[in-house]
């Protein structure tokens, strides 16, 4: 209940986004007359499932002072390699899939744990190396992924869209236990916070920080299963854009860069904002080009407001 | 007293320097209150006071860093409205800071003119590297500082950075000059050295605030002093008016003994913890110490001499190389700051921001970090049961927040301390080590402090080590005190034995009148 009231503390400085939020809202409704239809609904839900995960995860690695720049090139390996092995059976290429996510998780984290290798230059490395893997596996979009397995992610229940919806509430409850109820949780905002202190205070901060990556990937992962669910495909470069729109949509919703701050609330905005910009010029036909100098002008607009409100 | 200090406060001298009815509130704390300081041109003017006074506020304030929240600033008669440091700095004000301020990778030359390049140096566009080097050589020399300007900063040791610190702030000879406890990393010899500079500036004209803890000093260089305590102004005094006696009475308000709760007589008989030729990294060496349940040890000595070493050895953050550590009679072995929590042994260091706090987090996340698997079921924690856990400490410790929820960083330094302790004792350690408790604190949370760990000792029977450098609350606190020096023990006092001299005897290595 506390948390809630908090949502309309203004002296949080993360009351911004919400403005930004409200304003992105009232736009769409008047001016398009179609947005608060419930088709439009379920195609907000199903396109943005993907950046849910991957913000998830980027948030939990900026939690623990870290940052994952492989999220995009995993998600891109996992429909990849996906696309290559679900013929032999559709469990088996979850599997391999999900490890690959685990894999490229501990190698991130040791490398930033114990070959103490500043977060961002290891995880830039591993995205070339895994990139480039997702490039030997498939050169182009392509590969082919079981009609059954595509049908049930994206299946509907009626108008809803069961399966997309229930990833995003189990997300959303798995990351709020995570974050709130756990040990592990609050090991993790003390590492990000002060791991000096952390650790004096007899946290396994190393653990801590090389699982934050794993959890990172293997959400990652997950949203590459989905997307390639949707596109039937597997597709080297589908990861791409999540990089830099996982950092932005997690930062406007307040999780700081310095780790140790950050709400899953100000994440799930952050997620909404960027998914409802994507809707906003879809309807009205605007081009990408400007949706992503809109996106850039918001995160500094966001954040910005932030510093500035947070100073006042 | 030398008749030329005497002759410079006789002069007729104008008010150079009036900071009048400044406050300042930061969140959480008044950290000034309708503070006046003023000073005379020329006069060198000391401000005491105890950690967390308001000295380094109103110096920060003077210095434009940040404005205050009342009040008004004069020089020289004229009222300034500072936006920034730039401003303070081109009217003649400098600050030579306690903290490190130089940039480390850039050469001596390069920190000494930086961001005065322009007017030192020659040319407008470029930066002409030989007249860069040449000028900063000849001002050095200038001074009787003989260091190569081409030298990188980090390279220096911290008493030359400390005279770069001074030398830059004498780029131009500055109207008001603010030492901020200048000669701490300085030897006898170049303090000599700083005095006499001192005295060169004042016959130059510039007045100079002198911020120390040293009471020898001030008696010896300031004309004037004045005290601060808890953010207000206790008052200012000529140095020739003034005992020692009283300028620390004005600084805590109250006499020495009534600071310290009374030790009560007792038998110890069983052993919290026995150290045995315990030698661990490059500073502690062969060391055999017993603590008792229910005592108060306190370690002194110089600083430096292993006693800081000791107690992180002890608590696994230092690697052992031999001897024994008995804990409660069983042989122990700790090699990382997880193995000491298990072991119910607890450390607080004085680096309250570095080590042992998170300062983004709440309180909640802070305190209940080490005994989180206390109250947990399958690594779900117990919320309710946490949060009664915690008020509980919070309401004993008076700490004084409005909830739990509340970021440590905007709590004052002695809650932030209280929130420290708080996690340990939920811990219940049999074994509590600090390193100087007090440090960063006002006197009020001190005497708590000081009740806490006397309670902690005499009624839970709690064996505890304390690591002090004030003498004061080495004598006054402790059951015993062990001195070390060069990372050995060199004696264990008590009782009557326990003075002043005795200790610095030990310390300095003169052996023989005190010891047990």
């Amino acid at each position: 209940m506390k948390r809630l009231t908090s949502l309309l503390d203004f002296s949080n400085p993360i009351i911004i986004l919400y403005l930004v939020m409200a304003a992105l809202f009232i736009v769409l409704i008047v001016v398009v007359p179609t947005f608060h239809t419930m088709q439009n609904f379920n195609n907000l839900l199903l396109r943005n499932v993907p950046l849910l995960c991957v913000c998830l995860g980027q948030m939990i690695v900026l939690l623990a002072a870290g940052i994952d720049l492989t999220v995009g090139p995993v998600l891109a390996l996992a429909t990849a390699i996906a696309s290559e092995l679900m013929g032999h059976g559709i469990a088996f290429g979850i599997v391999v899939v999900l490890m690959a996510g685990v894999l490229v998780g501990v190698i991130n984290g040791l490398g930033v744990t114990k070959a103490k290798i500043n977060p961002f230059v290891m995880t830039m490395a591993m995205g070339a190396i895994v990139s480039g893997v997702t490039l030997y596996i498939r050169p182009r979009a392509g590969g082919y992924i079981p009609k059954s397995f595509a049908h049930t992610v994206l299946a509907h229940w009626g108008q809803v869209p069961v399966v997309p919806l229930v990833i995003i509430i189990s997300v959303i409850i798995a990351g709020y236990i995570l974050l709130y109820n756990t040990t592990y949780g609050r090991h993790l905002y003390a590492t990000g916070g002060n791991e000096e202190a952390a650790r004096l205070a007899g946290i396994k901060t190393d653990v801590t920080t090389i699982l934050a990556y794993v959890i990172s990937t293997v959400l990652a992962s997950v949203a590459g299963l989905y997307m390639c669910a949707r596109i039937e495909s597997g597709d080297p470069f589908i990861g791409d854009p999540f990089v830099l729109d996982s950092i932005g949509a997690v930062v406007i919703g307040g999780t700081a860069l310095t780790g140790g701050r950050g709400t899953l609330w100000g994440t799930l905005f952050g997620v909404i904002v960027f998914g409802m910009l994507g809707n906003v010029f879809n309807f009205l036909g605007l081009s990408i080009n400007w949706q992503y100098v809109l996106r850039g002008l918001i995160v500094i607009g966001v954040v910005g407001g932030a510093s500035a409100w947070g100073k006042s | 007293m030398g008749s030329e200090e005497a002759i410079s406060v006789n002069r007729a001298q104008s008010e150079i320097l009036c900071m009048e009815g400044i406050s300042k509130v930061f969140p959480g704390v008044q950290a000034l209150k309708d503070v006046t300081f003023s000073c005379l041109q020329g006069e060198s003017h000391a401000l005491v006071g105890e950690n967390g006074a308001g000295k380094s506020t109103l110096i920060k304030i003077l210095s434009g860093v940040f404005p205050p929240n009342e009040g008004q600033i004069r020089i020289a008669g004229r009222v300034q409205g500072f936006r920034g440091p730039q401003d303070a700095q081109e009217i003649g004000i400098r600050v030579v800071p306690q903290e490190f301020s130089l940039v480390p990778y850039l050469s001596v030359a390069e920190n000494l003119f930086l961001g005065m390049e322009r007017l030192y140096t020659g040319h407008r566009l470029w930066f002409q590297a030989k007249t860069l080097y040449q000028r900063a050589r000849e001002m050095l020399e200038g001074l009787g500082l003989p260091f190569n300007p081409r030298m990188p900063v980090y390279r220096l040791s911290v008493a030359q950075q400390k005279w770069l610190e001074i030398a830059k702030a004498l780029v131009a000879v500055p109207e008001i000059l603010v030492l901020d406890e200048p000669t701490a990393p300085l030897s006898d010899q170049e303090v000599e050295h700083l005095f006499a500079m001192i005295k060169d500036l004042k016959k130059q004209g510039t007045t100079l605030i002198y911020i120390s803890h040293r009471l020898d000093e001030i008696f010896q260089i300031a004309d004037r002093v004045t005290v601060l305590k808890d953010g207000e102004k206790v008052g200012t005094r000529s140095v020739h008016e003034v005992t020692r006696d009283e300028v620390i009475r004005m600084m805590i308000g109250r006499r020495l003994g009534e600071l310290f709760p009374p030790k009560p007589e007792k038998i110890r008989k069983t052993k919290a913890l026995e150290i045995r030729d315990f030698s661990a990294g490059d500073m502690v060496r062969d060391v055999s110490l017993d603590l008792f349940q229910g005592e108060i040890l306190g370690i002194g000595g110089l600083q430096g001499n292993g006693q800081d070493e000791l107690l992180k050895a002890l608590f696994g953050t230092i690697r052992w190389d031999h001897g024994e550590v008995r804990l409660a009679g069983k042989k122990i072995k700790i090699r990382s700051p997880r193995h000491a929590v298990r072991h119910e042994i607890a450390l607080v260091t004085d680096k309250k921001e570095v080590e042992g706090l998170c300062m983004v987090l709440p309180i909640r996340h802070n305190m209940s970090l080490p005994t989180l698997h206390q109250r947990q079921r399958a690594g779900l924690i117990q919320l309710q049961k946490e949060t009664a856990v915690l008020e509980g400490m919070a309401h004993d410790l008076a700490v004084h927040s409005t909830s739990l929820s509340r970021a440590v960083g905007q709590l004052s330094g002695g809650n932030k301390q209280k929130v420290i302790v708080g996690k340990w004792l939920i811990a219940d350690p049999k074994v509590i080590m600090f390193v100087d408790p007090t440090m960063g604190i006002d006197v009020a949370t001190k005497q708590q402090l000081y009740l806490l760990l006397r309670n902690l000792a005499d009624e839970q029977g709690k064996g505890i080590i304390l690591v002090l450098s004030e003498m004061m609350e080495l004598l006054g606190l402790c059951d015993r005190i062990a001195v070390m020096r060069e990372g050995r023990v060199v004696t264990v006092i008590e009782g009557e034995k326990a003075t002043e001299e005795n200790i610095m005897r030990a310390a300095m290595g003169l052996y023989g009148e005190a010891g047990s």
